[in-house]
């Protein structure tokens, strides 16, 4: 018997799939099917301050090997998810997941978050630093620098007393000491990470760009060694542990990932690829790679590309 | 080892096409129907999603022979009923599930305003496997009633139904029906239209012992079970929808009971 379960800082996950942020998790309902299909883990869909509508549709187009996206973190805002996400039952862990323009809104979000009623319980709440293709935020705001980073774990670190998780995208550079810099200011694990680029795809019989927004963050199959360099350097650059997110679609390509340093697996566009079970397909895929290459637990391939 | 200049690295799994539009016709003081020169191979109950660059893409419910029909009410569906002949249009699809008619001899399909839309492509199926077919088609007023005419001449009886009695039944879809089956009994009610309405005759389908299938509309943006802004409970409807059984559709708390609006916050129907 293989053993799939994983910690990550305090998280205990009974295999290593986690639900991508922004996939699925608008309501509780959705997040609870991904835990019925086997997801370990599950994180919402980013959630601001205010309500936002997002941007206008398309906001997914299919290219060579992956999709480019441009959702525009359309969420109902603070208020409406901590009642949405509130009486979480599942014993899969909850993260949160937060947007924010600097430090003092994620001080804001932090503040709301300690003061909600005692049955939102949340195991862990990622920030988002990092994405491609929305005005104010992430790579198009310059969140992606070390002070920047520090800056606004801190500020959550300050009031709220659960697991930060830091999301970035594997377009930023110097990966790894934006890392550095996230857990020198105490964040409990990094996700690497978001969507790349951004990039575009234009529809040659109209003459224009497919999304409305124009362009959109590159994921699944396309962007995965982008993503396995990206979590190999920030392996090297600091101890808590990493989330590996990006162009995993079959236990191999878990494995893989792994190997470069990540302790678990968010799967996002694979959802399409596979179906909505796919959480237990990639469990599924991994425990019989690790059965045949002689493991008897999962944790024992993390960081082995390193060796 | 010179054969490779024609292989694609990759099969696309979600296609965009564009199609151009072969006819366009008024179907009343607000609707039209756009037929479109490209087979969709569609079945009945399935959605595309039409993109018109600069303005947006948007599900719509695909019609017999390749044809949307579409009511202005703003936004994407003016920006589509200025479109004509000749003109292109890009889309995704079909997609979604899709009404079943099993070994049926006898159905009754309920429309609520363009909600009769697939029930015609569907009707059209059904006559030609020599199914006995009544349609129920509802609107407030006179004027919001279409296809009468085209589900008489595939065979159907058909029954106009309107809020205010201007014309056919008086009263709700759901009146009709009940009335239609005091002297009718049918194995199977298809439909399409406002939530509540469908809700109640689920309801009136399993107080009578039959079978019934819904088509359920929420908030779709990706079409692909990704961004999840279609959640119904713990499914989504933009690729397990929007075709239910009426039982599968009971087990959905929210259904007839609320909906989503476009930030994803619940909003009571």
């Amino acid at each position: 018997m293989v053993k799939l379960s994983v910690e990550l800082a305090s998280l205990k996950l009974e295999n290593p799939t986690i639900l991508a942020s922004g996939i699925i998790g608008v309501t509780k309902g959705s997040l609870e099917g991904a835990v019925q299909n086997g997801a370990a883990a599950v994180t919402t869909k980013s959630i601001s301050i205010e309500p936002r509508k997002g941007h206008e549709t398309p906001i997914m187009v299919e290219t060579d090997a992956g999709f480019l996206n441009a959702v525009g973190y359309t969420n109902p805002g603070i208020y409406s998810a901590i009642e949405e996400f509130s009486d979480w039952k599942s014993k899969a862990p909850l993260i949160l997941s937060l947007v924010g323009k600097d430090e003092t809104e994620y001080s804001v979000l932090a503040e709301k978050i300690r003061s909600a009623q005692k049955n939102f319980k949340i195991s862990a709440v990622e920030l988002v630093l990092s994405c491609p293709h929305t005005p104010g935020y992430g790579l198009m705001a310059g969140q992606d620098t070390p002070e920047q980073t520090a800056k606004v774990v801190r500020a959550v670190k300050s009031k709220l007393p659960v697991p930060i998780i830091v999301k970035f995208s594997p377009s930023s550079l110097g990966v790894g000491g934006l890392a550095k810099a996230a857990e020198e200011a105490g964040a409990s694990a990094i996700n690497m990470g978001n969507t790349i680029g951004p990039g575009m795809k234009i529809n040659i019989d109209q003459k224009k760009p497919v999304l409305g927004f124009k362009m959109g963050g590159l994921s699944g199959p396309a962007m995965r060694p982008v993503t396995v360099r990206s979590i190999y350097d920030i392996y090297q650059s600091v101890k808590i542990p990493i989330i590996g997110t990006g162009g995993v679609s079959y236990g191999a390509d878990a494995i893989e990932l792994m190997m470069a340093g990540a302790s678990a697996i968010g799967i996002g566009t694979a959802v399409w690829y596979r179906g909505q079970d796919v959480f237990r397909k990639i469990a599924k895929e991994m425990e019989e790679w690790l059965d045949s290459n002689g493991y008897s637990s999962v944790k024992e391939i993390v960081g082995l590309a390193h060796e | 080892m010179s054969n490779n200049s024609n292989k694609k690295c990759c099969s696309s799994t979600f296609p965009q096409f564009t199609a151009k539009i072969k006819s366009v016709k008024e179907e009343n003081y607000r609707i039209k129907t756009f037929e479109l020169d490209y087979d969709l191979k569609a079945k009945p109950g399935q959605y595309a999603l039409l993109w018109i660059p600069g303005v947006g893409e948007r599900p719509m419910s695909i019609g017999l022979d390749n044809t949307f029909t579409v009511a202005n009410v703003g936004g994407f569906s003016e920006a589509l009923h200025k479109l004509k002949k000749g003109d292109k249009l890009s889309l995704r699809g079909p997609l979604g599930s899709e009404f079943e008619l099993k070994k049926f001899k006898k159905i009754i399909l309920v429309g609520g305003g363009y909600g009769v839309v697939p029930l015609y492509f569907l009707a059209k199926v059904a006559c030609s496997k020599n199914i006995s077919v009544t349609a129920v088609i509802a609107a407030r007023k006179a004027e919001d009633i279409i296809f009468e005419e085209q589900f008489k001449k595939l065979g159907c009886i058909v029954l106009a139904s309107t809020d205010d009695g201007s014309k056919g039944f008086r009263g709700n879809a759901v009146e009709a029906v009940k009335s239609l089956m005091q002297k009718n009994s049918y194995e199977c009610i298809y439909t399409c239209g406002p939530e509540k309405m469908m809700y109640h005759l689920v309801l009136l389908a399993k107080e009578k012992e039959i079978e019934s299938q819904v088509s359920i509309e929420r908030y779709i943006k990706c079409g692909i079970g990704i961004c999840g802004s279609c959640a119904i409970n713990s499914h989504l409807v933009c690729v397990d929808g929007l075709v239910y059984s009426g039982d599968k559709a009971l087990r959905f708390e929210e259904f007839g009971k609320s909906t989503r609006d476009g930030f994803g916050k619940k909003k009571v129907l």
